[in-house]
């Protein structure tokens, strides 16, 4: 049994150790007796009487001082140091004339067990190359002077001393030592070992948290596998039969000492574990699992209980496979319209499956150069920068990742970064920068390397990536060494996992430092992840030929404060030929200066994509086939998924207004054309299509409401009346639009503002003149905004509450704003502003635009502070407009609209009255 | 097979640790006159805000601080009551001390008070947190702050159960529309903040999908934006991403409102559990099950708007299960005179000393060997 180090007061009387014993005389107790210690001229043995029974080893530690040296079976070693033991039991560090150190048990009771210290040399000897335990070297008895004119004989055991702490050390950290690696370790160790005397009919006799030792190989040598070794062969004997065995001649059972042992040790690993907090997902799922395995170890049901400890390593190892990822259930396969966002996909094999690699702007992301990637949730940000990532490719062991030219690694910020360090204010962000940056550095990191233990999984390792145990342990201790550790390995086994679990602690730390207002006194530095990606190139087969992408997804300032950017700025602004960040952001979301007021051109430095400005530009410029085959490929990636027979065409098919954009003629005439039944104008394929600013989502929505409604079969391919289309298409516009309001902030401002500006579009389709495009006339479709002169953009052409409010409707995609490379014309800048398409059937407004609201900066703020006044306006301006057309024409075009502005503009109405 | 009963293995079930800790039991008016180091509350508009300082003038109560959180919200209807609730305190309290608005600093305030307080005491801090007007968010913030800490602390919690809540019933089926609906106005009005309780971020860095478990109030936005904020999708196609845990209230008079609760916050065909608004235990077991059931494939985000007496078992719950995140939304302002009229029942919790309630809720899913005699 071995403690803490000697020290004064660190005796805590507790036994473990043989029972106590009564003193003997000094003989012999090998078969060699020439080389034991019975010659010994100065044993005494009378004095026995008078020691303290109860504190022999105290006595023996103060006869024995550093220096000291014990003779055992003829072997000189010479004392270095006392570990506490029982009171009968003491444990020396003592080396060999050699210099190897050595573990020496000196024993009150000579002779220990049934057998003594000869049966106790034979067995040990016997499970010589049982590397699970410590090799026991000899056994004998050994004369102690003792103060004053004594000599005390004391039973002697040598064994290998294994240098590390004990499992008992572990656990009385606080927190407790404990990780979900250590746990399985120890399973597998002590389950091997127990296994080992079982073979040889032996029982161990000792196994105790205290004599577990974790063991680190030492560097060079011939194993580099850390283990939970056994300690202390001092209990060894036969073992006995236990109550599983029942009763045995006359013998009644007895507890398997050993196997309640391992019992016990593995119930205080396991609830040190379980208050471990926060627990990883996998260190949560593993301790479900043992929740079933280990009562098991005792349950005596034939088939059913594991104390057979080679059974016990397979269960464990299944387990721990099982633990390793969530549940893939199959049962996502029929369902695939619930999910419309990449968060709600558990599944990789799922998700690429899902994934339309036909979407317009993927090219633009993928490649080597910085990327930001614009647009609101939901416009499939996350989706694309989760497909660009290693980790996504991986779910198929026997299948190759897609080559590309980068190899991606994926980190939300919607997640565990706004989580910890959103709450980070402005005045605190400088204080805490050097933390931020490490929290920051190590999340990337914990991603790199817990893909890394993905690819360890996989057969290919070695063969496709160049990822062996050498990249591994290089990768562990460039992390350990970056954080300026030194930990306990258990070497190569799960080497990637147990490099995750320093990563975790330092994210801990450095969490609670925050928390608390201190900071760390060693952080990695903004370079790290260059230094990481270098390695990662430099050591890794596969990272050599590409470059290393990290996909930071949701960089907005309402998960990460203005402040806490400006710090990360100078991480991600970085770029070496090893590694570039693409960043997914809200327009108006991510601030463009670091902390040292530093600016980027991201449109000169970074390739900008935004996926509304990207749809709309695409439809405009006559490349709607892009757009249709994309929503096409959404739908039919679904469908194929779900098992479903039909393809989109079959179940949609085409629009009945051709060319569709006469959508808007009928929606027109429905008040005067008076048709029965119930509406069907939205549906078919290209009006969905036309549904979509580049926020995916919706569509899936629609998609999803289509099949519902129409209560579409596996086996249907006739198409999903239209009524019902539109109806599913209505009822998501309005669902959509709704959610407006509880938006934050600013949700029912924004709102308002939409409801007004759709209410607009919607009286514009039906009651303003018609304009001539094309050669004929049309109905004015005006879902857009124009202002022109707004010099110096948004922020400076508004007030704060103004922008704060203009940049909300851009960053919810209320309104999808047109980049502004597009809207350049001359030396003027016009800000171009269109509804966000899917709200345009809850007010039964048309889809396409061919007409604008055409506004100076000055009606645009004030559309912005009362939108109603503005659009009440610009309805007049219309209307004059008419009016004075109609004077000059003395052509009434629209008979039917004399009665419309004495309409009420009622955005409520409209929204009801919903096409 | 055995000749005997082996040892076997049990788990300690979260079951097994509520049904072992303190029950809210009335809190007489009178009676021996008791002690406190530190009474903590908040100056709400409501008036069951005076109740419990009045009880411990009227039971002669000997309190040594007194200090209250104030509020950012309804700041002149709250100042109504600040004459008679500093001199009720004043009463049994010769330091009374208001710890100023917002939430930012109330944790770095708490710590100070409790330092302060804590070296003046000779044992263990006796406390006595009234949770009659404090918000959820107040609720959770102290619990875990102390908690968290292990300190010394014995803690008892009050409660003042109004005699009224609004909506009444004839109030809600007169006028449902005000209740139920997009923009209801309801007991408040708009969405203030919303953000990540920054005591518990939980621990999502594994990207698993999310689940949101909302326990609704009476504002529909509230809640609602507090989902969209998780997810905006989760409002149109939920799935199974969404649990709604809905109250069962105290008093079978008041059992209209589950169902109320359910129609206000639209929870259509999502999953709910029904969970009592009074016993905080059982909110500890519901919240607690649900954790077993989905953590390691889900990163479950709790949404606690709530009764005060659930806010105090989603506090125990997520000091357990620092995995799950709390998001809170408040309100822009509440619709003060609507909220609740008089004091129907005062009722304490004697929860003890709070190290060994974070021991006994840190050992749920403990194994421990028995042995059967």
């Amino acid at each position: 049994m071995r403690q803490r180090p000697d020290g004064a007061g660190e005796w805590d009387g507790r036994h473990a150790g043989p029972e106590p014993g009564t003193y003997a005389e000094p003989v012999s107790v090998l078969s060699t007796p020439e080389v034991g210690v019975s010659s010994s001229p100065d044993v005494v043995p009378g004095k026995a009487a008078d020691a303290p029974g109860a504190g022999l080893a105290l006595l023996l530690r103060a006869a024995l001082v550093p220096g000291s040296r014990l003779q055992v079976e003829g072997q000189e070693l010479a004392v270095e140091r006392f570990f506490e033991s029982s009171p009968q039991h003491l444990v020396v560090r003592a080396r060999d004339r050699l210099g190897r150190l050595r573990a020496v048990h000196l024993l009150g009771e000579p002779e220990p067990g049934g057998g003594g210290l000869a049966r106790l040399a034979e067995d040990a000897a016997a499970l010589e190359g049982a590397t699970q335990l410590a090799a026991f070297h000899s056994a004998g008895l050994v004369p102690v002077p003792l103060p004053g004119d004594g000599t005390w004989v004391c039973g002697a055991v040598v064994e290998e001393w294994v240098e590390g702490p004990t499992l008992a050390d572990l656990l009385s950290c606080r927190p407790p030592q404990m990780t979900g690696t250590r746990l399985l370790a120890l399973m597998r160790d002590v389950a091997n070992a127990i296994g080992a005397l079982r073979a040889l009919g032996l029982e161990h006799g000792g196994v105790s948290a205290a004599n577990l030792v974790l063991w680190t190989p030492p560097r060079g040598g011939l194993t580099d596998s850390g283990r939970f070794r056994l300690v202390d062969c001092t209990g060894l004997g036969r073992r006995r039969p236990d109550w599983r065995q029942g009763l045995v001649g006359d013998h009644e059972p007895v507890e398997d000492r050993d196997w309640l042992g391992f019992v016990e040790v593995l119930l205080q690993a396991h609830n040190a574990l379980v208050d471990t907090k926060p627990l990883s997902a996998r260190d949560l799922r593993l301790l479900r699992e043992l929740d079933v395995l280990l009562p098991a170890l005792l349950d005596d049901e034939p088939g059913l209980g594991l104390a057979d400890p080679a059974t016990l390593v397979q269960a464990l190892e299944s387990a721990d496979e099982r633990a390793a990822r969530p549940s893939d259930p199959s049962r996502e396969g029929g369902r695939p319209f619930e999910f419309v966002s990449a968060e709600h996909i558990v599944s990789n094999r799922t998700f690429v499956a899902l994934f339309a690699d036909s979407c317009p702007w993927l090219d633009r992301v993928d490649g080597p150069a910085p990327v930001v990637l614009r647009g609101p949730r939901g416009c499939g940000k996350s989706m694309l920068l989760r497909w660009l990532s290693l980790r996504t490719h991986l779910y198929d062991p026997d299948m190759r990742p897609p080559d590309r030219s980068t190899v991606g690694f994926y980190v939300s910020c919607s997640s565990d970064l706004q989580n910890r360090i959103g709450w980070i204010a402005d005045d605190e962000a400088p204080r805490l920068r050097r933390e931020i940056v490490h929290f920051f550095n190590m999340l990337v990191a914990r991603e790199v390397v817990d893909t890394l233990r993905l690819v360890s999984d996989r057969a290919d390792a070695q063969s496709l990536f160049g990822l062996g145990p050498e990249q591994e342990r290089a990768l562990h201790e460039f992390v350990a060494a970056s954080l300026q550790v030194q930990t306990r390995s258990l070497g190569s086994w799960q080497r990637l996992r147990q490099c995750l679990e320093l990563i975790d602690a330092a994210m801990q730390e450095c969490h609670s430092a925050m928390r608390r207002g201190q900071t760390l006194p060693w952080t990695t530095s903004e370079t790290f992840l260059a230094d990481l990606s270098r390695l990662l190139t430099g050591r890794v087969a596969y990272f050599s030929t590409r470059r290393i992408t990290y996909l930071v997804d949701d960089y907005s300032d309402h998960r990460l404060k203005p402040a806490v950017q400006r710090v990360l700025n100078r991480v991600l602004w970085e770029r070496t030929p090893a590694h570039v960040f693409k960043i997914g952001t809200e327009k108006y979301g991510s601030t463009g200066v670091d902390e040292a007021n530093a600016m980027i051109d991201v449109g000169r430095e970074l390739v900008v994509v935004d996926a509304g400005s990207e749809y709309l530009a695409l439809n405009e410029s006559g490349q709607t086939k892009r757009l249709r085959d994309f929503a096409d490929d959404l739908l039919a990636r679904r469908l194929q998924w779900g098992g479903y027979e039909a393809t989109p065409s079959q179940l949609l098919g085409t629009s009945d207004w051709s060319p569709y954009r006469s959508l808007g003629q009928a929606l027109r005439a429905r008040r005067t054309d008076r048709p029965g039944g119930r509406p069907g104008y939205y549906h078919g394929l290209e009006c969905i299509a036309d549904l979509c600013t580049g926020d995916v989502h919706s569509l899936l929505l629609v998609y999803q409401r289509i099949l519902d409604r129409g209560a579409v079969a596996l086996d249907q391919v006739v198409p999903v009346d239209k009524p019902t289309q539109h109806a599913a298409i209505v009822s998501v516009s309005r669902e959509l639009l709704e959610q407006v309001r509880v938006t934050y902030p600013h949700g029912p401002r924004l709102y308002a503002i939409a409801t007004e500006f759709g209410a607009h579009v919607r009286r514009v389709l039906d009651d303003a003149p018609k304009i001539k495009k094309g050669g004929g006339q049309v109905p004015p479709m005006c879902p857009r905004i124009e202002v022109e002169g707004l010099w110096g953009g948004l922020q400076d052409a508004l007030s704060a509450e103004e922008y704060d409010v203009a940049s909300w409707l851009v960053r919810r995609a209320v309104f999808v704003e047109l980049d502004a490379g597009s809207a350049r014309h001359g030396n003027v800048q016009t800000l171009r502003w269109q509804l966000r398409r899917v709200y345009l059937p809850a007010f039964g407004a048309a889809l396409q635009k061919n007409d604008a609201e055409k506004w100076d900066e000055a009606a645009f703020r004030s559309f912005l502070r009362d939108p109603h006044a503005q659009l009440t306006r610009a309805w007049a301006s219309r209307t004059r407009g008419r009016r004075a057309r109609a004077d000059a024409s003395q052509q009434e075009l629209f008979p039917a609209d004399g009665a419309s502005d004495a309409r009420p503009a009622s955005a409520g109405a409209a929204v009801a009255d919903g096409g | 097979m055995t000749g005997r009963p082996g040892p076997r293995l049990h788990r300690v079930t979260v079951e097994d640790v509520a049904s072992a800790l303190p029950e809210a039991r009335p809190f007489p008016g009178d009676g021996a006159a008791e002690e406190f180091d530190l009474y903590l509350g908040a100056l709400g508009f409501e008036e069951r805000c005076l109740t419990v300082p009045r009880l411990l003038a009227r039971r002669q109560a000997r309190v040594r601080a007194a200090v209250f959180a104030e509020y950012d919200t309804n700041v002149r209807e709250n100042e109504a009551n600040r004459g008679p609730y500093e001199a009720a305190l004043g009463a049994v309290c010769a330091r009374v001390t208001g710890l100023g608005t917002g939430v930012r600093h109330y944790e770095k305030q708490l710590t100070d008070v409790l330092d302060a307080e804590a070296s003046r005491a000779t044992g263990a801090l006796r406390v006595l947190l009234d949770t009659s007007v404090a918000s959820n968010h107040l609720v959770m913030s102290t619990l875990k702050l102390l908690l968290d800490q292990r300190r010394d602390v014995v803690l008892t919690v009050a409660y003042a159960e109004a005699d009224r809540y609004h909506p009444t019933r004839q109030e809600f089926e007169l006028n449902p529309d005000r209740w139920v609906g997009p923009g209801s106005r309801g007991l408040e009005a708009g969405v203030g903040e919303i953000d990540v309780m920054v005591q518990y971020p939980g621990y999502h860095v594994d990207g698993l999908p999310d689940s949101v478990v909302v326990i609704p109030g009476w504002g529909r936005d509230r809640a609602r934006a507090a989902i969209s904020w998780v997810n905006p999708s989760f409002l149109a196609s939920p799935g199974d991403r969404l649990v709604w845990v809905l109250g069962r209230p105290l008093h079978s008079e008041d059992a209209w409102r589950h169902d109320a609760l359910a129609l206000i916050n639209d929870v259509g065909e999502s999953r709910t559990l029904d969970v009592d608004t009074f016993d905080y235990r059982r909110t500890l077991v519901a919240l607690d099950r649900l954790f077993e059931e989905l953590s390691g494939q889900r990163q479950l985000t709790l949404v606690p708007l709530g009764s005060k007496m659930q806010a105090l078992g989603c506090a125990v719950f997520c000091y357990r299960r620092p995995e799950v995140r709390v998001v809170f939304a408040t309100p822009a302002s509440y619709r003060g005179s609507l909220y609740s009229a008089g004091t129907r029942q005062v009722w304490r919790v004697d929860l003890g000393s709070l190290r060994e309630l974070a021991d006994r809720v840190d050992g749920i899913g403990h194994l421990r060997l028995v042995r059967d005699r």
